[in-house]
């Protein structure tokens, strides 16, 4: 049986293509989320990648903010349940899994078979966000990609705002000042990683502890939100999909529960 | 006769603007009743129309100039109401002083709200001290000497013994309903339930009585049906919007009962009726109030009190309606939610009049159901 889940942020969306809810056939992103063309693209994309056409498909799951766009979807499921769900699919051994996305941050507690036990979701502004880290990057004249590499092994810069609109002028006063540009990258990493530690530990942390979402891309961010927790952070290679991968993941689990014909 | 009823509840509680130009164009005072624990009885016994005064669901822009971000939205929206004259008409608003945010409040209306005038008055927060309930009436009392000097109107002891007996029966009527649709929540959905409770606060009580057990004979005469397995109580000053109500019937939940200050729990207790002075009687309900985070208590007694209720109804779960920036509830909402959580699953869902960001809302609900569903 193929599922496909599609993963719709506020400025990704990413798509994961299942067979028996154990193989991943394929994984497409674009960068472009709700009200875009995005979620059209990247579905067509992961199609082709997978040699199939929708017709082929037994269920679609569809999450993220987006998730109730998705006219084709069997299911819309949340994103923390699907993201709960792909991390245990690609690191069972995972107890917290922190997820930053371009909206809000969130920290999941999950038990041995993937299951959420707890979460939190840091819904209150921007500051701790993908979208607080894209506007960081233009103020800084970087694409989102080079950001990392900007503050890669850079003493970082104090960045003392919590807040994205502060954090702003603070980070233009920095830079007018002469403060080099990887150090207030890795200023703007350490405010962020700070702010999500900070959420992750009012849950309490239980190792593994796995990050997923874009910025989970950020190997400085990474680094220093693993220092703060005091805690060694799992990446997979294909972090941002687990919200993708945990759609399929439960299209498949929901379809064979339901007794529903394959195509 | 049940969904008369009920649509007239709900169009009050969706309009209370309208509800208040109701009274006054059929001549009837109404004085503003800002909430917590404002002793709505004097107002009633004064022959005024106690109007509950939540703030509502607005863009603060007049507000900003006196009240802070981080004050709560029932306080801001209740000020910008009262800078851009939405309040206008009412014969005075009573405001308690109970917190820093009601504090500021005060202070708003008195140098930037002339019309209607704001009559405050203090509530003691060292209710064992056996001087608590003396200060109370005290209060009380100079708060009756304002509302005489300001409108002439004075409040006898037999109309205090008067209005007592009537709003006795109304929360007589309040809890026989609460209990009656928590085992029919094939009609009753949260946005009913919560609709019946927020339209007390717009409607004359003798009216809103007459309207609720009507409402509660008919469930009666219905045998019991629950719609959904996943029960829940809430907690929390507000439970917000008809809209997350709306959210919460979406996802498949059924709100059997709550300790909710705006719904259910202002209920709970009756007024003393054997007291020879009345207004001491009013003092001594302000004492006995347990469970509230705005009124201290040595031992909380918050969380206890709301997981009896949820064992009472068959509740599975437990939604605290936080208000985001209340300063005396999100201060006592890590205590408490360790507690709950230790013998329910419970969701924390910030409330605020002034953004409600649904879709977020929606993802936490969901994901809460998903949690409960494994
Ligand atoms: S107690 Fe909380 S909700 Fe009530 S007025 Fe004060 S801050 Fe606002």
């Amino acid at each position: 049986m193929l599922t496909l889940g599609i993963d719709i942020g506020s400025a990704t969306s990413k798509v994961a293509v299942m067979r028996g809810g154990t193989v991943v056939l394929a994984t497409a992103l674009r960068r472009a989320g709700i009200g875009s063309d995005g979620p059209g693209a990247v579905l067509r994309d992961a199609l082709r990648l997978a040699g199939c056409q929708m017709e082929d498909i037994a269920a679609v799951a569809a999450t993220g903010y987006g998730r109730n766009m998705m006219e084709e979807a069997d299911y819309r499921i949340s994103e923390l349940s699907c993201h709960g769900r792909g991390a245990h699919f690609l690191a069972p051994e995972t107890r917290t899994l922190i997820d930053v996305g371009g909206q809000d941050a969130k920290v999941i507690r999950l038990d041995g078979r993937g299951r959420i036990m707890e979460f939190m979701m840091n819904d209150k502004c921007a500051a701790g966000t993908g979208r607080f880290l894209e506007v960081m990057a233009q103020v800084l004249g970087c694409g989102i990609q080079e950001f990392s590499g900007l503050a890669e092994g850079q003493e970082a810069a104090p960045i003392s705002s919590t807040c994205a609109v502060f954090a702003e002028t603070e980070v233009i006063s920095r830079l007018a000042a002469g403060t080099p540009r990887g150090s207030i990258a890795a200023g703007i990493n350490l405010s962020i990683a700070k702010r999500v530690g900070g959420l992750a530990m009012r849950m309490g942390v239980v190792p593994a502890v796995m990050m997923s979402g874009g910025v989970a891309q950020n190997a400085s961010l990474v680094d220093m939100l693993g220092r703060e927790l005091g805690a060694d952070i799992l990446v997979a290679k294909e972090c941002q999909f687990c919200g993708a991968l945990g759609a399929a993941l439960l299209a498949w689990e929901k379809t064979r529960a339901s007794g529903r014909k394959e195509p | 006769m049940l969904n008369d009823a009920l649509q007239k509840l709900e169009e009050t509680a969706r309009s209370p603007k309208r509800a208040m130009e109701a009274y006054r164009q059929a001549g009837r005072p109404v004085a503003g009743c800002i909430p917590e624990y404002t002793p709505e009885v004097m107002v009633h016994a004064a022959g005024f129309i106690p109007f509950g005064l939540w703030g509502g669901e607005t863009t603060i822009m007049l507000a900003d100039s006196y009240i802070p971000t981080f004050a709560c939205s029932l306080v801001r929206s209740c000020a910008e109401y009262g800078l851009n004259g939405t309040y206008r008409g009412l014969s005075f608003i009573i405001a308690p002083i109970l917190c820093d945010a009601l504090k500021g409040c005060v202070q708003t209306f008195r140098v930037a709200v002339k019309d209607p005038p704001v009559l405050p008055f203090s509530l003691p927060q060292n209710r064992t001290l056996p001087s608590a309930a003396a200060f109370t009436a005290q209060e009380y009392r100079a708060l009756g000497e304002k509302i005489q000097k300001l409108t002439g109107a004075g409040i006898s002891g037999q109309a205090m013994r008067r209005s007592i007996r009537i709003y006795n029966e109304h929360s007589r009527a309040m809890r026989d309903f609460d209990r009656a649709a928590a085992e029919h929540t094939d009609v009753i959905g949260a946005r009913a339930r919560q609709a019946v409770f927020k339209s007390a606060w717009f409607m004359e009580k003798e009216e809103h009585t007459g309207l609720v057990r009507q409402i509660t004979r008919a469930l009666e005469e219905r045998p019991a049906c629950r719609k959904n397995p996943a029960r829940v109580v809430l907690t929390g000053v507000s439970a917000g919007s008809a809209a997350l109500m709306e959210l919460l019937e979406e996802e498949g939940f059924d709100v059997v009962g709550d300790h909710v200050y705006q719904d259910s729990w202002t209920y709970l207790h009756p007024i003393r009726e054997d007291l020879e002075d009345p207004v001491m009687a009013l003092a001594e309900h302000w004492i006995q109030v347990g469970g509230s985070c705005v009124a201290h208590e040595r031992r909380r007694s918050r969380s206890a009190a709301v997981l009896k209720l949820a064992k009472e109804r068959e509740a599975g779960a437990v939604v605290l309606c936080l208000m985001k920036f209340c300063d005396p509830e999100e201060y006592e909402a890590p205590l408490m939610l360790a507690e709950l959580k230790k013998s329910c699953p419970t969701l924390t869902l910030d409330i605020d009049q002034n953004s409600d960001n649904l879709e977020q809302l929606r993802t936490k609900i969901q994901t809460f159901r998903d949690v409960l569903d494994s």
